[in-house]
């Protein structure tokens, strides 16, 4: 009886011990296939640095099965041989979640003695112990593109010109009307969104100097439409402040007032009363980094109907 | 009084007639019943002892099996010759502390026991718990851009280990 006693007691509980390794080791391998199924993309990256901070903007897609959670981020600046990282981050993606880290939610890396136009090699640590690369191809893709004809690109198919609903302010703000063929005769504003693709990777500020120029042709008069800051109300502002963009970020820019904000004071201005087509261009004035910038883009041609 | 005493006593000691059965059979079993009751407290101990040990060591082999520790990052620095080591416990087992760390290549090799682990804001410290992310550098003469090895030994006993260049 008391041996039976003791073979039931210690035999019974290795029986209970051995169910609960199997547990936990069955535990560990579903660990292992939920990081294996991890599946984080990456695209849109783009670094900037100001100051001893290096910001890293990138569009983040959870495209695996099991949510991710991303604690780190880490930054080697491979051309000035240092490095840094972002333990604070809290970045919850569930399945086909998608995060935008662009402007002002760019995450931020301390690294001192680093440089816009240095090489970077980022990655994400996730909570389970994977990496994920940040490659920055389409970057440098368009940025190759933007060499030729400056720093700053057009997005073509998003120009769009605005009307008033008073004598200050845009009707439809900020969607306005998306096209080429813009009413004659009317008082309008123009709209369009700039990119910095600047391959030195510097913050580009457009001054007050920066205009929509519509040169004259038969019969048509020349006109200007000077740079604007705009309210997220529709209102224009009647002095004008820098716009300032960094590496990668987009904007759109109104080019509203006949008259340069920086020289005189905001006036609306009319198309011309014709039905004709005339050609346009973007003017932009102001600085690269802390060194003068300028260029003229070839811009869009208009129907006035 | 004190007669008395010694007089039962002598009386009980040469008194020549036995016990009656039931009395004598009632002693037996109640010595057999004791005995048997010791016997088996023993038992109930030596098992709960055997238990508890089992337990332990189950309880040991899991945690073992939960460690996992993976490298961030691995930086030396040439003009200091330290090599710093970033790591991050992504298992499921907390106070994951370092016992050695051995680096080598093909024809070298270098052991580390004395590794001051350290969280990423530089508070020292001995272990690392799930999620938990630290360093530790260790102080060695590498020749910049070969190829070595690291491997890291838990106090549990498990072993990690990866590839760089130095």
């Amino acid at each position: 009886m008391i041996v039976l006693f003791f073979y039931t007691n210690v035999f019974m509980f290795i029986i209970v011990q051995n169910a609960s390794f199997q547990e936990g080791v069955s535990e560990v391998n579903q660990e292992d296939v939920d990081r294996i199924n991890e599946k984080i993309t990456v695209s849109n990256v783009n670094y900037s640095v100001v100051g001893n901070q290096v910001y890293v903007e990138a569009q983040v897609t959870n495209d695996g099965p099991v949510s991710v959670q991303i604690i780190t981020l880490w930054v080697v600046d491979k051309t000035a041989q240092k490095y840094g990282c972002n333990d604070t981050l809290n970045i919850n993606l569930k399945t086909g979640d998608t995060l935008v880290f662009t402007g002002s939610d760019a995450l931020k890396v301390t690294m001192e003695g680093s440089n816009s136009s240095n090489v970077f090699t980022p990655w994400f640590v996730t909570e389970r112990g994977n990496f994920v690369p940040l490659e920055q191809e389409q970057g440098i893709i368009v940025a190759q593109l933007a060499q030729g004809i400056g720093s700053l690109a057009l997005d073509l198919y998003n120009f769009r010109y605005f009307t008033y609903v008073s004598d200050q302010k845009l009707g439809s703000y900020p969607t306005g009307n998306i096209g080429f063929n813009v009413p004659k005769n009317t008082y309008v504003a123009f709209g369009c969104h700039l990119t910095n693709l600047d391959p030195s990777k510097q913050t580009i500020t457009i001054d007050s100097h920066s205009l929509f120029w519509q040169p004259g042709r038969s019969g048509v008069s020349e006109g200007a439409w000077f740079i604007v800051n705009v309210n997220v109300d529709g209102t224009i502002s009647g002095t004008y402040s820098p716009i300032s963009l960094g590496y990668g970020e987009t904007k759109m820019i109104v080019f509203a007032s006949q008259n340069d904000l920086g020289l005189g004071s905001f006036g609306r201005l009319r198309t011309p009363n014709a039905l004709t087509t005339v050609a346009t261009f973007l003017l932009l004035h102001g600085t690269l980094g802390s060194a003068a910038y300028a260029q003229n883009i070839p811009f869009v041609s208009l129907f006035y109907y | 009084m004190e007669n008395r005493l010694t007089r039962i006593i002598r009386r009980l000691f040469f008194n020549r007639r036995a016990f009656s059965p039931v009395i004598s059979n009632t002693l037996l079993a109640g010595a057999v019943i004791a005995l048997g009751f010791a016997v088996l407290s023993w038992t109930y101990t030596r098992s709960s002892v055997f238990n508890l040990e089992y337990a332990d060591v189950v309880e040991a082999n899991l945690d073992k099996i939960k460690e996992k520790l993976v490298f961030e990052y691995l930086f030396y620095n040439t003009s200091e010759n330290t090599l710093t080591v970033y790591l991050m416990n992504c298992g499921k087992s907390n106070n994951v502390s370092l016992t050695n760390a051995y680096l080598s290549n093909s024809s070298w090799f270098q052991s580390f026991s004395d590794i001051e682990l350290m969280f990423l804001n530089g508070t020292l410290t001995q272990s690392l718990d799930i999620g938990e992310e630290g360093y530790f550098k260790l102080s060695v003469n590498l020749v910049a851009n070969t190829g070595y090895s690291i491997r890291i030994v838990t106090e549990r006993g498990r072993l990690f280990e990866t590839p760089f260049i130095a």
